[in-house]
Protein backbone atom coordinates (compact mmCIF):
# COMPACT_ATOMS: atom_id res chain seq x y z
CA UNK A 1 0.00 0.00 0.00
CA UNK A 2 1.51 3.04 -0.90
CA UNK A 3 -0.70 5.65 1.08
CA UNK A 4 -1.50 5.41 4.75
CA UNK A 5 -3.93 4.40 6.29
CA UNK A 6 -5.16 7.68 7.77
CA UNK A 7 -5.78 8.83 4.17
CA UNK A 8 -8.20 6.37 3.30
CA UNK A 9 -10.23 6.60 6.68
CA UNK A 10 -10.26 10.52 5.82
CA UNK A 11 -11.96 8.72 2.56
CA UNK A 12 -14.40 7.19 4.66
CA UNK A 13 -15.50 10.19 6.63
CA UNK A 14 -16.01 12.08 3.36
CA UNK A 15 -18.38 8.87 2.27
CA UNK A 16 -20.06 8.97 5.51
CA UNK A 17 -20.56 12.99 5.34
CA UNK A 18 -21.98 12.73 2.21
CA UNK A 19 -24.35 9.75 3.83
CA UNK A 20 -25.50 12.31 6.20
CA UNK A 21 -26.60 14.70 3.49
CA UNK A 22 -28.45 12.14 2.14
CA UNK A 23 -30.27 11.43 5.26
CA UNK A 24 -30.78 14.58 5.44
CA UNK A 25 -32.76 14.78 2.43
CA UNK A 26 -34.94 11.78 3.98
CA UNK A 27 -35.43 13.86 7.14
CA UNK A 28 -37.33 16.06 5.18
CA UNK A 29 -38.92 13.87 3.03
CA UNK A 30 -40.13 11.80 5.84
CA UNK A 31 -39.99 13.62 8.57
CA UNK A 32 -41.56 16.87 7.40
CA UNK A 33 -42.96 15.48 4.62
CA UNK A 34 -41.84 17.53 1.60
CA UNK A 35 -41.53 15.41 -1.24
CA UNK A 36 -38.62 16.00 -3.09
CA UNK A 37 -38.76 17.38 -6.62
CA UNK A 38 -37.52 16.12 -9.60
CA UNK A 39 -34.32 18.41 -9.68
CA UNK A 40 -34.10 17.06 -5.92
CA UNK A 41 -33.92 13.98 -6.80
CA UNK A 42 -31.17 14.11 -9.57
CA UNK A 43 -29.17 15.93 -7.12
CA UNK A 44 -28.89 13.23 -4.93
CA UNK A 45 -27.81 10.83 -7.80
CA UNK A 46 -25.07 13.39 -8.16
CA UNK A 47 -24.33 12.85 -4.63
CA UNK A 48 -24.64 8.75 -4.99
CA UNK A 49 -21.64 9.70 -8.20
CA UNK A 50 -19.63 11.41 -5.79
CA UNK A 51 -19.74 8.19 -3.07
CA UNK A 52 -19.41 5.86 -5.76
CA UNK A 53 -15.73 7.24 -6.57
CA UNK A 54 -14.86 7.84 -3.38
CA UNK A 55 -16.01 4.07 -2.90
CA UNK A 56 -13.70 3.05 -5.55
CA UNK A 57 -10.38 4.48 -3.11
CA UNK A 58 -12.02 1.81 -0.43
CA UNK A 59 -12.64 -1.23 -2.78
CA UNK A 60 -9.12 -0.42 -5.15
CA UNK A 61 -7.38 1.99 -3.46
CA UNK A 62 -6.13 5.21 -4.40
CA UNK A 63 -6.33 6.03 -8.82
CA UNK A 64 -5.95 9.31 -10.36
CA UNK A 65 -9.21 7.84 -12.56
CA UNK A 66 -11.04 7.50 -9.43
CA UNK A 67 -10.85 11.49 -8.38
CA UNK A 68 -11.77 11.58 -12.77
CA UNK A 69 -15.26 9.97 -11.71
CA UNK A 70 -15.60 11.75 -8.51
CA UNK A 71 -15.03 15.46 -10.45
CA UNK A 72 -16.88 14.16 -12.85
CA UNK A 73 -20.25 13.33 -10.99
CA UNK A 74 -19.97 16.53 -8.83
CA UNK A 75 -19.74 18.85 -11.61
CA UNK A 76 -23.38 17.23 -13.10
CA UNK A 77 -24.53 17.15 -9.41
CA UNK A 78 -23.10 21.08 -9.37
CA UNK A 79 -24.95 21.41 -13.10
CA UNK A 80 -28.81 20.22 -11.40
CA UNK A 81 -28.29 22.63 -8.54
CA UNK A 82 -27.16 25.23 -10.31
CA UNK A 83 -29.76 25.08 -12.51
CA UNK A 84 -32.33 25.25 -9.81
CA UNK A 85 -30.55 27.78 -8.08
CA UNK A 86 -30.64 30.14 -10.92
CA UNK A 87 -34.78 28.96 -11.60
CA UNK A 88 -35.52 30.36 -8.20
CA UNK A 89 -32.97 33.19 -8.18
CA UNK A 90 -35.58 36.02 -8.93
CA UNK A 91 -38.88 34.93 -6.95
CA UNK A 92 -42.06 36.80 -8.14
CA UNK A 93 -43.00 39.32 -5.93
CA UNK A 94 -45.93 38.25 -3.17
CA UNK A 95 -44.52 34.33 -4.02
CA UNK A 96 -42.76 32.63 -2.39
CA UNK A 97 -38.82 32.59 -2.33
CA UNK A 98 -37.31 29.19 -3.23
CA UNK A 99 -38.70 25.89 -3.40
CA UNK A 100 -39.25 23.64 0.12
CA UNK A 101 -37.54 24.68 3.55
CA UNK A 102 -34.52 26.61 4.36
CA UNK A 103 -31.43 26.03 6.72
CA UNK A 104 -29.93 28.46 7.93
CA UNK A 105 -30.99 30.62 5.13
CA UNK A 106 -30.21 28.56 2.26
CA UNK A 107 -32.42 25.91 0.35
CA UNK A 108 -31.04 22.34 0.03
CA UNK A 109 -30.16 22.94 -4.09
CA UNK A 110 -27.87 25.54 -2.51
CA UNK A 111 -26.81 23.67 0.37
CA UNK A 112 -26.15 20.73 -2.66
CA UNK A 113 -23.72 23.05 -4.80
CA UNK A 114 -21.75 23.58 -1.58
CA UNK A 115 -21.46 19.96 -1.51
CA UNK A 116 -20.88 19.46 -4.90
CA UNK A 117 -18.28 22.10 -4.98
CA UNK A 118 -16.52 21.06 -1.58
CA UNK A 119 -16.52 17.88 -2.75
CA UNK A 120 -14.26 19.04 -6.49
CA UNK A 121 -12.33 21.28 -3.79
CA UNK A 122 -11.48 17.74 -1.47
CA UNK A 123 -10.51 15.69 -4.59
CA UNK A 124 -7.76 18.27 -5.21
CA UNK A 125 -6.66 18.13 -2.18
CA UNK A 126 -6.76 14.00 -2.09
CA UNK A 127 -4.96 14.57 -5.89
CA UNK A 128 -1.93 16.27 -4.39
CA UNK A 129 -1.44 14.10 -1.03
CA UNK A 130 -1.69 10.41 -2.63
CA UNK A 131 -0.41 8.53 -4.70
CA UNK A 132 -1.35 6.28 -7.32
CA UNK A 133 -2.04 1.90 -6.17
CA UNK A 134 -0.98 -0.27 -7.98
CA UNK A 135 -3.36 -1.24 -11.14
CA UNK A 136 -5.00 -4.62 -10.52
CA UNK A 137 -5.40 -4.78 -6.82
CA UNK A 138 -7.68 -5.27 -4.73
CA UNK A 139 -7.06 -3.46 -1.25
CA UNK A 140 -7.98 -4.98 2.53
CA UNK A 141 -10.23 -2.00 3.67
CA UNK A 142 -10.65 -1.46 7.04
CA UNK A 143 -14.54 -2.36 8.88
CA UNK A 144 -15.02 0.73 9.45
CA UNK A 145 -14.19 1.63 5.52
CA UNK A 146 -16.72 -1.12 4.60
CA UNK A 147 -19.32 0.40 6.83
CA UNK A 148 -19.22 3.71 5.53
CA UNK A 149 -19.96 1.85 2.40
CA UNK A 150 -22.49 -0.27 2.95
CA UNK A 151 -24.45 1.83 4.72
CA UNK A 152 -24.13 4.67 1.15
CA UNK A 153 -25.26 1.71 -0.45
CA UNK A 154 -27.84 1.02 2.16
CA UNK A 155 -29.42 4.87 1.60
CA UNK A 156 -29.14 4.29 -2.41
CA UNK A 157 -31.71 1.05 -1.82
CA UNK A 158 -33.57 3.31 0.53
CA UNK A 159 -33.88 5.92 -2.41
CA UNK A 160 -34.94 3.10 -4.90
CA UNK A 161 -37.93 2.18 -2.67
CA UNK A 162 -38.71 6.01 -1.95
CA UNK A 163 -38.32 6.75 -5.91
CA UNK A 164 -40.73 4.02 -6.83
CA UNK A 165 -43.04 4.40 -3.63
CA UNK A 166 -43.50 8.02 -5.61
CA UNK A 167 -43.26 7.67 -9.24
CA UNK A 168 -42.68 3.91 -9.76
CA UNK A 169 -40.36 4.06 -12.82
CA UNK A 170 -41.15 6.72 -14.93
CA UNK A 171 -40.12 10.31 -14.10
CA UNK A 172 -41.34 12.54 -11.32
CA UNK A 173 -43.66 15.48 -11.45
CA UNK A 174 -44.23 17.53 -8.15
CA UNK A 175 -46.81 14.91 -6.15
CA UNK A 176 -45.88 11.83 -7.85
CA UNK A 177 -45.60 10.14 -10.82
CA UNK A 178 -45.82 12.45 -14.31
CA UNK A 179 -48.82 12.45 -16.20
CA UNK A 180 -48.68 10.30 -19.44
CA UNK A 181 -48.61 12.06 -22.65
CA UNK B 1 -36.37 7.56 -11.41
CA UNK B 2 -36.49 4.66 -9.30
CA UNK B 3 -34.39 2.99 -12.08
CA UNK B 4 -32.04 5.54 -12.26
CA UNK B 5 -31.01 4.97 -8.21
CA UNK B 6 -31.36 1.22 -9.17
CA UNK B 7 -28.71 1.97 -11.76
CA UNK B 8 -26.57 3.44 -8.79
CA UNK B 9 -27.20 0.91 -6.61
CA UNK B 10 -25.99 -2.09 -8.78
CA UNK B 11 -22.90 0.06 -9.31
CA UNK B 12 -23.04 -0.07 -5.72
CA UNK B 13 -22.52 -3.69 -5.53
CA UNK B 14 -20.12 -4.49 -8.25
CA UNK B 15 -17.84 -1.90 -5.93
CA UNK B 16 -18.59 -3.87 -2.76
CA UNK B 17 -17.71 -7.23 -4.98
CA UNK B 18 -14.66 -5.86 -6.00
CA UNK B 19 -15.84 -5.43 -10.31
CA UNK B 20 -14.15 -2.57 -11.38
CA UNK B 21 -15.00 -2.87 -14.98
CA UNK B 22 -18.50 -3.31 -14.64
CA UNK B 23 -18.91 -0.93 -11.09
CA UNK B 24 -17.66 1.89 -13.89
CA UNK B 25 -19.65 1.11 -17.01
CA UNK B 26 -22.67 0.89 -14.53
CA UNK B 27 -21.62 4.35 -12.87
CA UNK B 28 -21.54 5.71 -16.87
CA UNK B 29 -24.70 4.84 -17.48
CA UNK B 30 -26.25 6.09 -14.55
CA UNK B 31 -25.03 9.56 -15.11
CA UNK B 32 -25.90 9.11 -18.93
CA UNK B 33 -29.10 8.71 -17.78
CA UNK B 34 -29.22 10.96 -15.29
CA UNK B 35 -28.46 13.48 -17.31
CA UNK B 36 -30.87 12.20 -20.04
CA UNK B 37 -33.68 12.69 -17.21
CA UNK B 38 -32.51 16.05 -16.44
CA UNK B 39 -32.70 17.31 -20.13
CA UNK B 40 -35.99 15.58 -20.33
CA UNK B 41 -37.15 17.83 -17.13
CA UNK B 42 -36.01 21.11 -18.63
CA UNK B 43 -37.58 20.56 -22.04
CA UNK B 44 -40.74 18.81 -21.07
CA UNK B 45 -44.22 20.87 -21.13
CA UNK B 46 -45.01 19.42 -18.34
CA UNK B 47 -43.85 22.39 -15.91
CA UNK B 48 -40.81 20.52 -14.14
CA UNK B 49 -38.71 23.37 -13.36
CA UNK B 50 -38.86 23.55 -9.57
Amino acid sequence: MRNSQLLYTVNSLCILGLSLVLAGAFYFQFGLGENPCPLCLLQRMGMFGVILGLGFNTAFGFRKEHAALVIGSALIGASFSIRQILLHISPTPGQPTGYGSAIFGMHLYSWAAVVFATAIAGTAVFLFLVRDETPGTRRMASTFEWGALYLATLLCLMNVVAAFAECRLGACCENGPCPLA
Amino acid sequence: MAFLFLSYFVSFVFVIRGQRGPAVAGLALSTVLSLAMFLYHATSSLNLNF
